[in-house]
């Protein structure tokens, strides 16, 4: 466990590359198993709970199963499981196809997993280390600190309205649309005030005061992230290359 | 002096009924570090307590406890006998009321008024009863001119007494208030003053944490002081 989270985050960063674009590329349900069992194992490996990781998911994953119900429906391919009348409603390959989704997606949330085992500041010195511009690396990890804000938002008011004494499970349907209306603006609006004062805040501490930056995180690669890196692309281009030899 | 204590708690205990009573409690939050570290408590109708303790001493982890909105690792609690952590947050919520440390979490409406009548309206109070507790609370706190204004956009001290006037709409039994006066001016904090002091003669049972030395005079009953997740003394004045 030590080890894994020792590693350079451009190790990591290298790693999920790998196995997203695998997954992204790769569309055969076995080859994706493999896949799938590689980055459940990579989880393990860097200390995060598969299991816990889901849960966090959940409406995520809610997500990607109700895409997948309806394209096994609406793309109805091979044998018919579940007919009405001359409509196949269930078809061996539309299940296949939603099977092949899933496990795409749940590859590409396990790579998340990975990355964020990193903070988000060893990220963006990754990123700017590979010569992106400090600007867009900070701008996008920025984009996934905004996330958390949010949700926290959300929370809170769910909390808040129901120390009100107000069940907002029981409430009439027509009630409940009408608080998640009102409730809109001002989530909204507080999300927005905090990432007003993180920006001014920001740029209070001096970034962007002067066009060159010097960070006194400077990351190193050592060997084992050489033998990682290189291993894993040996790896994914051998299986490329049984994928498409096939 | 530790015997005096003992029997006054003791007859306090023979004269007030418990209004909420921890025992055995632990909480630990993601980290894993025990911040609430076995405490036992009980806390009496109609008395006003207030909670003392240096900053990160867990005042407001045991308060968040005892409203439910934290769950504690170990331990039990119970809400005028009732197991606590059974009920759920809205149940809880008709019964005491909560003011969080930092009133912009409490704040989830587009205006003033809706926000003190909020409650109310989904409880299924009358038009008539929502407008005449509302116009009260307004005027008693001195927020009638920001009715229509945002209430995110109001100053610190005025989101308070927004926050102060939308739990006191609900008539709770019992009431938590984490620093209600930081942000309040001296004139405000006699008003809130005022209005805890009415609250206790209708038997209001309290529990105030505060740094604010007037204010804990002005009304403790009975302090409490946390140090490091534990309760080290507990005195009646
Ligand atoms: N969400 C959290 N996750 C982890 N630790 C937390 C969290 N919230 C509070 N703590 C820690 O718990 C301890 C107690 O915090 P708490 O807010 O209860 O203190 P407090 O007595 O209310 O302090 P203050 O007087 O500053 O309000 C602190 O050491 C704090 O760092
Ligand atoms: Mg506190």
């Amino acid at each position: 466990m030590t080890f894994t989270s020792k590693l350079d985050p451009r190790t990591k960063l290298f790693l999920i590359a790998c196995l997203s674009s695998s997954a992204v590329i790769m569309s055969h349900w076995t080859f994706l198993a493999v896949l799938f069992g590689i980055s459940v194992l990579l989880l393990l490996l860097f200390g995060v709970n598969p299991w816990g990781m889901l849960k966090k998911c959940k409406l995520l994953l809610y997500m990607v199963l109700g895409i997948a119900i309806l394209q096994s429906i609406f793309m109805p391919a091979g044998q018919a499981i579940i007919t009405v009348g001359s409509l196949k409603l269930l078809s061996l390959g539309g299940l296949k196809m939603a099977g092949e989704f899933i496990l795409r997606m749940l590859i590409i949330i396990a790579s998340a997993g990975i990355l964020s085992t990193s903070s988000s500041r060893e990220i963006i010195q990754g990123l700017v280390q590979c010569k992106l511009p400090y600007e867009v690396a900070l701008m996008a990890s920025l984009g996934i600190r905004f996330l958390p804000v949010f949700a926290e938002e959300f929370r809170d008011t769910m909390i808040a309205i129901q120390l009100r004494g107000v069940d907002f499970k029981t409430l009439p349907f027509k009630q409940k649309i009408e608080v998640m209306g009102s409730l809109f603006q001002p989530v909204v609006a507080g999300a927005i005030i905090k990432s007003k004062a993180l920006a001014m805040s920001i740029e209070m501490r001096g970034f962007r005061a002067s066009p060159h930056r010097s960070s006194y995180l400077v990351l190193k690669c050592r060997i084992r992230d050489y033998v990682i890196m290189i291993s894993c692309g040996i790896l994914t281009a051998l299986m490329m290359f049984c994928y498409f030899s096939i | 002096m530790a015997c005096c204590v003992c029997r006054l708690e003791r007859q306090a205990q023979m004269n007030k009924a418990i209004a909420i009573e921890a025992r055995n409690l632990s909480f630990a939050y993601q980290t894993k570090i025990n911040i609430i570290k076995h405490l036992n408590l009980s806390l009496y109708k109609g008395e006003t307590v207030v909670l003392l303790g240096a900053n990160g001493g867990g005042k407001t982890t045991l308060g968040k406890l005892l409203t439910g909105i934290l769950k504690p690792s170990s331990g039990e609690l119970l809400l005028f006998g009732e197991n606590l952590s059974m009920l759920p947050l809205f149940k809880i919520g008709q019964k005491l009321g909560y003011s969080f440390q930092n009133p912009v979490q409490q704040l989830f409406t587009v205006s003033v008024e809706e926000e003190i009548a909020f409650g109310l309206k989904y409880r299924g109070a009358n038009a008539e009863e929502i407008s005449r507790v509302t116009e009260q609370l307004m005027k008693l706190f001195e927020i009638e001119h920001l009715r229509d204004a945002f209430p995110l956009n109001l100053s610190w001290g005025e989101k308070r007494r927004v926050v102060l006037a939308s739990c006191l709409a609900l008539q709770p039994e019992y009431l938590i208030l984490d620093e209600p006066t930081t942000g309040l001016d001296q004139k405000r904090i006699d008003i809130l003053n005022r209005v805890l002091n009415n609250l206790r003669q209708e038997g209001v049972g309290m529990l105030l944490i505060s740094h604010n030395q007037s204010f804990v005079r002005e009304n403790a009953q009975r302090i409490l002081r946390m140090e490091k997740g534990a309760i080290v003394d507990d005195l009646y004045l």
